[in-house]
């Protein structure tokens, strides 16, 4: 599903660069949770954003779903995000003018899906992540975990194969974030969708199929 | 720990940091300074042009005359006259002591002129009188070529005693024309009888021609060059010279022969700042004039319309003063919201650092105390650029203009910083409480009511007092509206705004409505995104103030414009007017002219008498066929004028309501009364706005022959293209030619009215560019926020075209919601307010001229959308510089 090899990415020149990725290089397979463990300023996001094509990596390369990642254009990077990748953010990047529902139609509406299959969908992903009842209400009417599980509705919605995640729970509690993970766990089991997320809680880490631990940017396990 | 003193290395460093916002602050201050600080020294220079180019205009009516009676001939005690030596006596010593030190300064030399009774002269034709006439200048008497005999002589020496029933014998010169005229010669008499049937002997000495027909000194002296010929009588001057003027006096009574002494006003010595002093001494004269009250010398006279010609200007110079007032204030009202504008932008991007700074230790007091050191240094450079830009361009300035730009450049930034920190290092729960929230809610909702409220307040204040008194009164000692009056259009634009601020969430969320029954993303996305931004009233207000105060601007100058070319024609009457000296009318001559659609004749009286048996008026005659004068003027079909119960019907126009209470009328003019009855209104004809009557020229002729008396037409008006050449050709010199295209063309060119026009367009470039400078400061505002959510949509796969749609459907709104909607704010401001301006006293219209809205001008608003697509399009390239990760970083970071 996910084949990363011999990626580096370095921000900078000379004296001040720094290397935020070195010969990265791992595998992983379809319909796996996994973890990505590491420090603040380890290289988690720098390696999410290549992975996710929001970078590019000096060197090295990203096949996704038998996808060359590193070599597409804007436009082929734009397609791939509708078609196959997804993400979640810490700060969950709602629009807040917009109800639940129509946040989580906007990948949709991005694809011109037809309007009836788009509201059926919508429905099926906010019970999904157990807000069937609040569709209509705005993200500034919702908690942080319920705006989380609005934002990972959103990201299933083009029905990825990947869905990248970047700290999902750094802005939740402690229970809300493990629900939170549960429910990616949970859309791991029942969606079949690939889901690679960084953390740094050890909680999270058991509800995930493999660890990759990382580390000055390099993985080392 | 806290920090105690000012930090100059931190001031330094954020003034560095947002050197962009705080240079343009600089810009926009300087800017507003230098129109606010030019403008008022300009004022009273084009008040000075205006004063002296009226003077000009006005030719002798500004001039200041003396009439002044000859002392008594010498006489023995038997009555009879001893001739003096000369012609001269105190007179002239005497006029310059009347005008005293006051006036003495502001005139030219003396000409003086001596004038005589009309003697009766036989022998000659039918209605020949005959006028003696000395003129005498500074530079002594008018240069002329005697081409036949010589200059008049004396007759007798000085002494001479006339016996009584003597005649006595005067040397006369005449010009060519005269003696062609009487086919006369060097040594012929003129028999000529005075008033009480003396004789005097008229003795031609020589035919003269003037060496320089045009030198001014003639111009009192016009009809020593031609006969003049009117309706039943020919009018012949001849010329005295100094020798012969003694002898003109005993041949003469005392009473008919008087010397007119007139001082040319000298227009160099008049200025704005003098024009109401120097309008008062005249009328003041004027009043109180009686240098001897008894004797001969209670005659001496003092006339001049030097006070009603400078009254004219300075009201007119007042409400030029005032015109450019109002569109100064909507100006400044407007930089200063840009200024605001950009003090927000400044408070937003330096929030965090404040805000850490004051984490770090220093107090809000001390913060607020760095801002407004720097707000005070930027705001002192700008106004010193402006200041020094007017003292380049004007030679001066006026300091006072500038500070409410300053003020508000100086505070503004500095409050919206300290505002914007204290939100975000200050931890105000909220109450737990709903009721409680709610109350909260409702306090602040009632503050923002109340300053509206406040607004929409002193906006009807002053629109009530510049509908009622208007901002220039009629009466001079008035003063007319203030400051509240004057801020009348641009309070109007500030509720125009505060209008559409509330709207305008409504109309989007209405949109945002439609847009998310739809397929697609785009239309939703950038509704979504512009209701998010339209909760600030800022930007919207600006644009609705540059777009109405832009559209009254233009307006004022298209409706002036306008209203000179009406002024114009009514004040010609038609595309050229001819003033008739002969008494053939050339009217059939010029109709049948190339380029001549219509030409006619009628007689036009300065001023008849029109009385009920309790009240009277003086009015405007016009006689002239109805059915011409209704084609030429393309009137809708005047009322009959057809007589039925005997008396003449007129119709009349801008007259005293008691002459049409229904009660008799009667028209008195030349002795003659004539009984008249009301047959409708007249059209709108005339600049003046003064009363007239029009009557059927045939009838009016028909009335007047019963009475022996004649009706000769005087005026000639002319319409088409060819109007002003046909006349030219066709009179000659038998009358004088006006064309409306000569009247508009001094109207535009007139000081005042080149000086407001001019104003009115550059205040319009200059919301132009505040205008380009909100929305690129709009742009600036919301660009983080905008950044941050495209980020965050392109990671769902939103593409870069696709991103530059939405900021343009984002950004487009406000933009079109406050041009369109400043448009007809501003036409509803003109069309409220320029009848409290005095537009027409710049148009020389009778009434407020009609609100012209110069639509192709206001095409100019267009920029402000082009500036729209420009910065959606810099910003996307600006995005595409950046990578997608790293604006997530960024956007996470913010």
């Amino acid at each position: 599903m996910l084949r990363v090899h011999d990626v580096s990415r370095t921000f900078g020149a000379g004296e001040h660069a720094v290397h935020a990725l070195r010969d990265v290089s791992f595998e992983i397979e379809p319909g796996t949770m996994v973890a990505l463990v590491g420090r603040s300023g380890s290289g988690k996001t720098s390696l999410l954003n290549v992975i996710g094509g929001l970078d590019r990596p000096d060197r090295g390369s990203v096949v996704v779903d038998g996808t060359e990642v590193t070599g597409l254009s804007e436009d082929g990077l734009s397609r791939l995000r509708r078609e196959s990748i997804s993400y979640i953010f810490q700060s969950f990047g709602l629009i807040p003018v917009l109800s639940a529902a129509e946040n989580v139609g906007v990948p949709m509406r991005m694809n011109r899906a037809p309007v009836a299959e788009r509201e059926r969908r919508v429905q099926l992903l906010l019970e999904l992540v157990g807000l069937g009842d609040h569709a209509q209400q705005r993200p500034d009417e919702l908690s942080g975990g319920q705006q989380q599980r609005v934002a990972i509705a959103r990201a299933l919605a083009g029905k990825p194969r990947l869905l990248i995640a970047d700290e999902p729970t750094g802005q939740l509690d402690a229970d809300t974030g493990l629900a939170v993970m549960a429910l990616l766990r949970g859309v791991v089991e029942s969606e079949g969708v690939t889901v690679l997320v960084s953390t740094h809680d050890p909680v999270m880490m058991a509800l995930a199929d493999r660890v990759l631990q990382i580390s000055d940017g390099q993985v080392t396990s | 720990m806290p920090r105690l003193g000012l930090h100059l290395p931190s001031i330094r460093g954020r003034a560095w940091a947002e050197r962009g916002p705080l240079l343009l602050i600089v810009a926009v201050v300087a800017l507003i300074t230098l129109v606010a600080s030019a403008v008022p020294v300009l004022m009273p220079r084009v008040g000075t042009d205006a004063a002296r180019d009226a003077l000009e205009r006005a030719g002798s009516r500004a001039d200041l005359v003396i009439t002044a009676p000859f002392e008594p001939v010498e006489a023995t005690l038997g009555g009879e006259k001893i001739r003096p030596a000369s012609g001269g006596d105190q007179s002239m010593e005497k006029a310059e002591t009347v005008l005293g030190e006051d006036l003495s300064p502001h005139v030219r030399a003396p000409q003086s002129v001596v004038t005589t009774s009309e003697l009766s002269v036989g022998g000659f034709g039918p209605g020949r009188v005959l006028f003696f006439s000395y003129l005498d200048t500074p530079q002594g008497e008018p240069e002329v070529t005697w081409t036949q005999g010589a200059a008049p002589g004396a007759w007798k020496p000085a002494g001479f005693v006339l016996r009584k029933g003597e005649a006595a014998t005067v040397e006369v010169g005449l010009s060519e024309a005269t003696a062609r005229e009487l086919k006369v010669a060097p040594g012929d008499f003129i028999a000529a009888v005075d008033r009480s049937s003396h004789t005097v002997n008229v003795l031609v000495s020589g035919i003269f021609r003037p060496v320089a027909p045009s030198d001014p000194a003639w111009a009192a002296g016009a009809k020593l060059l031609q006969p003049v010929t009117g309706a039943d009588r020919v009018e012949i001057t001849g010329l005295l010279s100094a020798e012969s003027l003694p002898d003109a006096r005993i041949a003469l009574a005392d009473q008919d022969i008087r010397r007119t002494i007139t001082f040319p006003l000298d227009p160099a010595h008049v200025t704005w700042a003098g024009l109401d002093t120097l309008a008062a001494d005249v009328a003041r004269r004027k009043t109180s004039f009686n240098p001897i009250s008894t004797g001969w010398e209670s005659n001496y006279g003092f006339q001049s319309g030097l006070d009603r010609v400078l009254n004219t200007v300075h009201h007119e110079g007042r409400a030029a003063a005032e015109q450019a007032r109002v569109l100064l204030i909507g100006l400044i009202v407007t930089a200063a919201a840009i200024l605001l504008l950009t003090g927000e932008l400044l408070a937003r991007r330096r929030s965090r650092v404040l805000a850490n700074a004051r984490r770090r230790g220093a107090s809000l007091t001390l913060l607020g105390a760095e801002l407004i050191l720097e707000s005070a240094l930027v705001t002192a450079l700008g106004v010193a650029l402006g200041l020094l830009a007017s003292i380049v361009l004007v030679g001066d300035y006026i300091w006072t203009g500038a500070l409410p730009a300053a003020a508000v450049a100086l505070a503004g930034p500095p409050l919206l910083g300290l505002s914007a920190v204290s939100r975000l290092t200050t931890t105000r729960r909220s109450p737990a409480n709903r009721s409680a929230r709610a109350v909260l809610a409702r306090t602040t909702l009632l503050r923002r009511i109340a300053v509206e409220v406040a607004v929409v307040l002193a906006a009807v204040a002053a629109f009530t007092a510049l509908r009622q008194r208007g901002l220039v009164a009629s009466d001079p000692e008035d003063t007319g509206g203030g400051l509240l009056t004057a801020m009348a259009p641009a309070l109007g634009a500030v509720v125009a705004a505060l209008i559409l601020v509330h709207l305008m969430p409504v109309l989007l969320r209405l949109g945002l409505r439609a847009a998310s029954r739809t397929r697609g993303s785009l239309f939703l996305l950038a509704a979504a995104r512009a209701v998010s931004t339209a909760a600030r009233p800022l930007p919207l207000t600006v644009l609705v103030l540059v777009s109405a105060m832009l559209t009254f601007s233009l307006t004022l100058a298209a409706t002036t414009q306008a209203g000179q070319e009406e002024g114009a024609l009514r004040s010609v009457g038609a595309d050229a007017r001819l003033d008739l000296v002969s008494a053939i009318s050339p009217a059939e001559e010029i109709a049948s002219r190339e380029g001549v659609s219509a030409a006619v004749a009628a007689l036009v009286v300065d001023s008849v008498k029109v009385s009920t048996i309790e009240t009277w008026s003086s009015l405007h005659l016009i006689a002239v066929d109805p059915a011409a004068f209704q084609k030429l003027h393309g009137t809708s079909e005047l009322p009959s004028l057809e007589a039925s119960d005997g008396a003449l019907p007129v119709l009349l126009a801008n007259t005293d309501p008691g002459l049409r209470s229904g009660k008799p009328l009667t028209l008195a003019t030349n002795g003659i009364q004539i009984p008249i009855t009301d047959a409708g209104t007249a059209p709108a004809i005339g600049s003046d706005g003064e009363g007239f009557l029009i009557v059927d020229l045939a009838a009016y002729t028909a009335v007047m022959a019963e009475q022996d008396t004649e009706v000769r037409p005087n005026t000639v008006w002319v319409n088409g293209p060819g109007a002003g050449p046909a006349l030219t050709d066709v009179v000659g010199d038998r009358g004088e030619v006006t064309t409306r295209a000569e009247v508009l063309q001094e109207r535009r060119q007139a000081p005042l009215n080149v000086g407001v026009l001019g104003l009115a367009h550059a205040c319009a470039f200059v919301l132009i560019l505040l205008g380009i400078l909100g929305v690129a400061l709009t742009t600036a505002i919301t660009a983080p926020a905008r950044a941050q959510t495209h980020s965050r949509l392109s990671t769902l796969g939103l593409r870069r075209r696709e991103s530059r749609r939405i900021t343009l459907g984002e950004l487009l709104p406000p933009v079109l919601l406050g041009s369109l909607g400043g448009v007809p704010a501003g036409i509803v401001l003109a069309q409220t307010s320029f009848a409290g301006l005095a537009l027409r006293l710049l148009t020389g219209q009778a009434g407020e001229p009609s609100v012209v809205v110069p639509w192709l001008g206001l095409t100019a608003l267009l920029v402000l959308v082009a500036t729209v697509a420009l910065t959606a399009w810099v910003e996307s390239a600006r995005r595409r510089q950046l990578r997608l990760g790293e604006a997530l970083r960024a956007g996470e970071a913010s």
